[in-house]
């Protein structure tokens, strides 16, 4: 009798050995997520069937645009309450890079997340575990003159979720990256070490294990500040043909 | 390690269901002010390969400007899988991001404004699919529906690898 975990872990499995027969066969690694990923069931019905077409991107599409109406001044989460959040206090620090490797200065980096629990203030969260009147789990930054960012908050506890039985998403950070246009990436960070990560179909829908790998930041006790938090490093970088460049 | 390994692109993940109360903004749906003479509304509905209305989506706008810059907008889906900017009638059409829970990473597409736009792209359509790009005016609207598959999906663009 086998659990559902234990089916998606036979259909992500095949996937990934598939994968791995294509690459050994002379294919390129591919650097973005599946659309068409059945082990995350609801791509089901939003995946497009047809390949997407190529197309050259016009000058405008690409020009340098002037960020607005944002505080850009919210990179703390664990500020602003009345109280101190519960959890483990940490800070994720990155920088925003081109391929090339040049840093990308101005952007607006947007990060939202579960609490500690495991529970994210949204009205869509049914997930029976307590709401943290100190945390919001929303933040924002714009990059510094080295694409740098640097965000003070709680470490996001896992959660159930509904695409099986027993599905639990590992702990993670969503990151939104809005440049130029042309520089547009939603992702996830998540955090070394995870047991959940192989089980998760989301985290797994980057098929590549090298690609895959560059979602999960590493810990960094030179971020962290003695007896007040543990610290991450995490890069972002901008290009390929969905990761951020169009 | 090697230079280039230090450089691979992040990949996107999806956006997930929770971002309603961190990402939309009611202030960031129009391109341009409502005062503006040219302002129309942009809008339509995200569906699903059923044909159902995706409640949860995110979508992003940018339209060039005459004067070679660029308005940026964000709007939410509805209940009812319903979008809305505020955009300029003038120029060929705009560009659009759907995010959404179930979509792995971003789509992008465009809405055309023009009824006979003059690029490479378009013309190289088959007219069925160019169909699925066009933005219907009627009256101060420009309704442009994304059926993100199924029959009549629409068109979805990656930027051409040179």
């Amino acid at each position: 009798m086998s659990t559902e975990q234990q089916l998606v872990d036979a259909e992500i499995a095949a996937i990934a050995a598939a994968d791995a027969d294509a690459l050994a066969a002379g294919s390129a690694p591919a650097a973005e997520p599946r659309l068409d990923y059945p082990p995350y069931r609801a791509t089901r019905l939003r995946h497009p069937a047809r390949p997407a077409v190529p197309t050259e991107f016009t000058s405008a599409e690409r020009s340098r645009m002037r960020l607005r109406g944002f505080d850009a001044a919210d990179a703390d989460l664990t500020a602003g309450a009345e109280g101190e959040p519960i959890g483990e206090r940490i800070i994720v620090t990155g920088r925003v890079l081109d391929t090339r490797g040049l840093p990308l200065p101005g952007r607006l980096v947007e990060v939202w997340q579960a609490n500690a629990a495991g529970r994210y203030r949204d009205p869509a969260d049914v997930h029976d575990a307590p709401l943290d009147p100190n945390f919001t789990g929303s933040g924002r930054a714009l990059t510094g003159p080295d694409g740098d960012f640097t965000f003070t908050t709680i470490k996001p506890g896992p959660y159930p979720w509904r695409n099986h039985e027993n599905a639990w998403r590992p702990a993670h950070i969503h990151f939104s990256v809005l440049g130029w246009p042309g520089e547009r990436l939603i992702t996830q960070m998540y955090f070394p070490g995870d047991p959940l990560l192989d089980l998760d179909p989301i985290a797994q829908s980057v098929v590549d294990p090298a690609a895959r790998a560059r979602l999960i930041a590493q810990y960094a006790p030179e971020v962290g500040e003695p007896g007040r938090a543990t610290g991450y490093r995490w890069d972002i970088v901008l290009g390929g043909p969905t990761g951020g460049l169009w | 390690m090697n230079g280039a390994s230090l450089y691979e692109p992040t990949p996107g993940q999806t956006i997930g269901p929770f971002f309603a109360m961190s990402l939309p903004n009611p202030e960031l749906t129009d391109l341009v002010a409502p005062d503006n003479p040219d302002a129309v509304t942009l809008t339509g509905l995200v569906l699903d390969g059923d044909g159902k209305p995706v409640p949860d989506a995110l979508l992003e706008a940018w339209q060039p400007t005459a004067s070679g810059g660029v308005r940026w907008g964000r709007c939410a889906t509805s209940i009812s899988g319903r979008y809305r900017f505020r955009i300029s009638s003038e120029g060929d059409w705009v560009t659009l991001a759907v995010f959404a829970r179930g979509l792995t990473d971003r789509l992008i597409t465009r809405a055309y404004l023009a009824s006979a736009p003059e690029d490479a792209m378009w013309t190289g359509l088959a007219p069925v699919h160019r169909d699925t790009l066009r933005a219907l005016a009627r009256g101060n609207d420009r309704i442009f529906d994304i059926r993100l598959q199924g029959p009549g999906e629409t068109v979805f663009l990656v930027p051409r690898q040179d």
